[in-house]
């Protein structure tokens, strides 16, 4: 049984991620294809995942929402927020499709309800995300959700034998077109 | 019932452990055919299982091995649609463990059941962790262990390009007598992207 929605616009929808959504985000962090891009280079297992689960519950710097299409409750994917800081008004932002689910304009919708519930929701004022250099995907998805490239970390990580770089994004409440 | 892949080799993938798959581990971490290969001489409970798979933290990875193609021998488990790989069927264990990100080693062990052995899924298996370790890890060096009866274990290590550093004289007690161990390791520089030996016949 989907979760009931959270936030839905024309093209996707963001809703609570149910215990029963845990064997989909396992799935999908465990992928080569995925989690090359994130980096993250450990395995999950069940008994890890449903940790993660359950750590979420109780932090309220780390909200999280599975994507689904607005019109139905497939899953697309799993975005978040997460290091919140209200008495600086600032948190970052993650966010990841499954391939299949790449390439069509979901992961756009997906930022923009992620950023439009952290500015209008959560009244914070500026958000940021890391990004692998190499990732070009994701840099245009953040770039046309109204992010601005603020650095570059030289060689942040360890990715298939290789040093990459990772591409630092910020946005502000007071430059964003909601 | 392994969950997702976690690493993909040619013939075989590397499948996370759910709890449906304890009773698999825990039968073959008993059977003498398997046990005796990696020297594990305590019988162990299904409590004890469940206790293992808990206690799985950072410093040690396990695997389930499956190969890529299912029993009807049809079908590509990394293109399943579902969730998960529900009716696949593991048929061997790997394992990176003692990882010591300081020094950067860790050490490798890999078992199979009988009946998968000598179709290559050992040697694609440890060449798959290897990858991993150097590629994903960054660690230096990995070492792998074997009783120097295990001819398997020896021909996938040499078969890969790993290097004998040693004999370790009576370092296992196995079969009511003292058994030599060889230690055989990788160091970085040494890998080469899984192409040595691609040519073998995958011993174990």
């Amino acid at each position: 049984m989907p979760g009931p929605g959270f936030r839905r616009g024309d093209r996707v929808a963001l809703r609570p991620v149910e215990r029963e959504d845990v064997v989909f985000l396992r799935r999908w962090w465990n992928a080569p294809a995925v989690r090359r891009r994130l980096p993250a280079s450990r395995p999950v297992d069940e008994a890890a995942a449903e940790e993660r689960f359950e750590e979420w519950l109780s932090d309220e710097a780390m909200p999280t929402f599975l994507v689904t299409p607005a019109a139905d409750d497939d899953r697309l994917g799993f975005c978040h927020l997460f290091d919140v800081g209200d008495d600086n008004g600032r948190a970052k932002v993650s966010a990841w499709l499954k391939p299949d689910a790449q390439g069509r304009g979901y992961g756009v919708a997906a930022v923009r309800q992620l950023v439009a519930y952290a500015f209008e929701e959560r009244r914070l004022e500026r958000l940021s995300a890391g990004v692998l250099a190499d990732n070009d995907a994701a840099r245009a998805t953040l770039e046309a959700a109204g992010f601005r490239q603020e650095g570059r970390q030289r060689g942040h990580s360890f990715v298939e034998s290789e040093r990459v770089d990772r591409v630092l994004y910020g946005l502000l409440r007071e430059e964003w077109e909601g | 019932m392994p969950g997702p892949v976690f690493l993909e080799g040619e013939r075989i993938c590397l499948h996370t452990i759910d709890r449906d798959d304890l009773p698999f581990l825990q039968r073959w971490h008993n059977d003498p055919g398997v046990r005796a290969g990696v020297t594990l001489a305590d019988p162990r409970n299904e409590r004890q299982q469940e206790e293992w798979y808990e206690s799985l933290d950072d410093d040690s990875i396990g695997l389930l091995v499956c190969p890529r193609e299912d029993v009807s021998g049809l079908r590509d488990v990394t293109a399943v649609g579902g969730d998960g790989a529900e009716d696949l069927a593991p048929v061997g264990y790997i394992s990176l463990f003692r990882v010591d990100a300081t020094h950067g080693n860790a050490e490798l062990y890999c078992w199979m059941v009988p009946d998968a052995r000598e179709k290559g899924y050992a040697t694609d298996a440890t060449r798959t962790m290897l990858r991993y370790a150097f590629e994903e890890r960054r660690l230096h060096k990995v070492v792998c262990r074997a009783l120097e009866t295990n001819e398997a274990s020896i021909g996938v290590f040499e078969n890969l390009g790993l290097v004998r550093e040693g004999r370790q004289r009576d370092e296992k007690y196995v079969g009511g007598k003292y058994v030599d161990v060889f230690r055989y390791a990788m160091l970085a520089d040494e890998w080469d992207d899984g192409t040595a030996g691609a040519g073998g016949n995958g011993g174990n």
